[in-house]
């Protein structure tokens, strides 16, 4: 049994805490945070001790692992605090601010001979993985064209951390890099991109970017904190013999509408998280319906966490390598520079 | 400008100058369904294809266009192939007649640029077949930007996906270009028409990578205009034989204060069909050609001016070779704007 410290404990820290819980090969044993009360709120849900200080998590022999769901940019230095106390860490993405960060983080766990990493869940998402078998295999014949989308409202994060862009990266290093590690995933290197970013004091970010991968697949990225309403994504892959599309509006097994205020609950319900997906608690108002897309086995926080616990036990490989984390990162930066210089921008 | 009223109490006469294009089918509908309008002769330089078409529609068939454009009437919709629009648009505007061209105007800007010229010259009026501007969602999006209710436009993300349509659409030399010409013009239209802005650069990815032509079947431009929004289109002839109707028309409008999301051809019923083995949408929504047609035939008969102009196709056409001289280039083009 596992032991893990979860240090952060914001949306992604309760979504990661309750995973560990379920996963029946882990207990959440400490929750982290500077807020107290917070800490306290999420620490009386599994059983575990509150604290605002890492010292005592870090320092407790039998904890093995260190969920790190921090803001971006406060990863570097609390992986490698992690690091250098012996712990395995898995990290919330993006992995860093910049790719100088984001290799020292892997270099210090290789050094201290811990085991890191990333959290890109959308690798587990059902339906992206079952688009990347399609594409892989060959049955939509040479790919042509991608679109993704991804599109909700202005997160509201910790002390407005999000709006800053030197503690979050922004919206193409924060949720557009989803889908850049999709591409990659799917298709290999990226050549080089093309961007276009509006930032307004709604608040307000909305992203266009056009993406050359090297094997000459074109694709177009979107990225929306402009949208009011409910969190959704999109792809659309054509190949020459065939197409598939997806709108996670439309897929939508399950809503409930209520007279009287309820509680949501469950993935799909569009509220906290990036991916849309198992963010829980989001209230309905009355007569509004809160869709939720169930899963059991194929859940994809569960099987993201079960996957980096099998690693850490030494039983597999993950299915994201920190590298690919790093690549993931400069794509975000490369579409970024595009966006601030109005230039092509190659990806090396 | 001349008021042409005709000789048919009161009708317009309306000559059809080739069935080449597809779309001459449905205008040649419009013109026989409408109160007010006649169709007064077909030209066609397959005999067979104008013959039929003169079967079909009840009008005199011409084999020269000048035998048309010497008969009784006022005006012609010209869909012959790209690269001829501009032979035949000249030649109409010299008998005096007015044009509807079907899009995009031209294959080259010179082209474009003199059968603006010509029509001008005429006392004609040119417009440009640009039908998306008649469909009602564009009319409401166009009515919601213009109230302010998403604040002022940022940013735009387009589509205009469509099938591999084949024929002379893949010979260049009378296409003058593949899907990025063919699907980049409508909505490239349609984002003038709403920013009312012209675009400044324009950024594009052109290829051929899902079918065996020798033309661009697929590529994303990026397009920014002169007061700062940007938009990107996907004008891919990208839509499969399978998939359930022939592509669309969608733009996600993003605000200062709110999004407006168009899909223009969402007006439909899903049809399964043992028959044709196949899942269909039928589309139930208002037909824009219908609405363009008229738009174009009470500009003839009032001389009020038609929805989108010869100099808008020639804006449009000129976003579109923008992106092929970006892809060449890799780079962003400027556009420089010359009347």
């Amino acid at each position: 049994m596992h032991k893990v410290a979860i240090w952060g404990a914001g949306t992604m820290g309760r979504v990661h805490a309750g995973c560990y819980e379920r996963s029946e090969e882990a207990r959440v044993a400490y929750v982290i945070d500077q807020d107290l009360a917070k800490a306290q709120e999420l620490a009386s849900t599994c059983e575990a001790r509150a604290m605002t200080d890492p010292g005592v998590a870090l320092s407790d022999p039998e904890v093995d692992v260190v969920d790190v769901c921090l803001p971006t940019y406060l990863h570097r230095q609390s992986v490698e605090q992690a690091a250098r106390s012996g712990k395995h860490i898995l990290c919330e993405k993006p992995a860093a601010l910049s790719a100088a960060d984001a290799k020292a983080m892997i270099d210090a766990c290789r050094a201290c001979g811990v085991k890191l990493g990333i959290a890109h869940v959308l690798r587990y998402f059902p339906e992206y993985e079952m688009a990347r078998q399609m594409i892989t295999s060959g049955d939509l014949g040479q790919i042509g064209t991608v679109r993704l989308s991804r599109v909700g409202p202005f997160p509201r994060g910790w002390r407005d951390w999000y709006a800053d862009e030197a503690r979050s990266g922004g919206l193409l290093l924060d949720l557009s890099i989803h889908d850049f590690d999709f591409l990659r995933w799917c298709f290999g290197p990226v050549d080089h991109v093309y961007a276009r970013k509006v930032r307004n004091d709604r608040p307000l970010e909305y992203a266009l970017v056009v993406v050359r991968m090297k094997n000459g697949v074109i694709a177009h990225v979107e990225g929306s904190w402009a949208h009011p309403g409910p969190f959704s994504y999109r792809f659309e892959v054509c190949g020459s013999s065939g197409m598939i599309e997806y709108d996670s509006l439309k897929a939508r097994p399950l809503s409930i509408v209520t007279a009287a205020p309820t509680g949501g609950g469950g993935r799909g319900n569009g509220q906290g998280t990036d991916t849309g997906s198992g963010g829980g608690g989001g209230g309905g108002a009355p007569g509004v319906a809160v869709p939720e897309s169930p899963l059991r086995d194929r859940e994809p926080y569960l099987r993201e966490i079960r996957d980096f616990l099998a690693y850490v036990r030494g039983e597999g490989i993950p299915r994201v390598l920190p590298e690919d984390a790093v690549a993931a990162l400069e794509i975000s930066l490369a579409a970024t520079r595009s966006a601030l210089t109005g230039k092509v921008v190659s990806v090396s | 400008m001349t008021h042409a009223t005709g000789c048919r109490r009161g009708e317009v006469g309306i000559g059809m100058v080739s069935f080449a294009h597809m779309h001459a089918y449905s205008y040649a509908r419009a013109v026989r369904s409408m109160a007010g309008a006649t169709l007064a002769g077909i030209a066609d330089d397959s005999e067979e294809r104008g013959q039929a078409a003169s079967r079909e529609f009840g009008a005199p068939y011409y084999r020269d266009v000048d035998k048309l454009l010497a008969a009784d009437i006022d005006a012609v919709i010209v869909c012959s192939e790209n690269a001829r629009h501009r032979e035949h648009v000249v030649a109409a505007a010299q008998a005096g007649k007015h044009v509807l061209c079907e899009k995009p105007i031209a294959t080259t800007r010179e082209d474009a640029a003199a059968m603006v010229k010509e029509c001008r010259a005429r006392g004609v009026r040119l417009a440009t077949a640009f039908p998306v501007r008649h469909a009602p969602p564009i009319i409401r999006a166009k009515h919601l930007i213009d109230e302010g209710r998403i604040g002022k436009v940022l940013a735009v993300s387009g589509t205009n996906h469509g099938r591999m349509p084949g024929g002379w659409f893949i010979d260049r030399a009378l296409s003058g270009g593949g899907a990025v010409l063919d699907h980049t013009v409508h909505v490239a239209d349609l984002l003038r028409w709403f920013l009312a802005d012209e675009a400044e650069r324009v950024y594009a990815e052109v290829d051929t990578r899902m079918h065996d032509v020798a033309i661009d079947d697929c590529g994303t431009l990026c397009i920014e205009f002169r007061n700062g929004a940007f938009a990107t289109l996907d004008p891919s002839w990208s839509r499969p034989r399978a998939y359930p109707t022939w592509g669309d028309v969608t733009m996600e409008i993003v605000g200062t204060s709110g999004v407006v999301s168009v899909d223009v051809f969402a007006q439909v019923l899903v049809h399964a069909s043992d028959p044709q083995n196949a899942v269909l949408y039928r589309h139930w929504g208002d037909d824009m050609d219908f609405a363009l047609v008229r738009d174009f035939v009470q500009a003839v008969r009032e001389g009020t001016p038609p929805a989108a102009s010869g100099v808008d196709g020639m804006r449009a056409l000129e976003i579109a070779l923008a992106a092929y001289e970006s892809a060449r280039e890799g780079r962003p083009v400027e556009l420089s704007w010359t009347d």
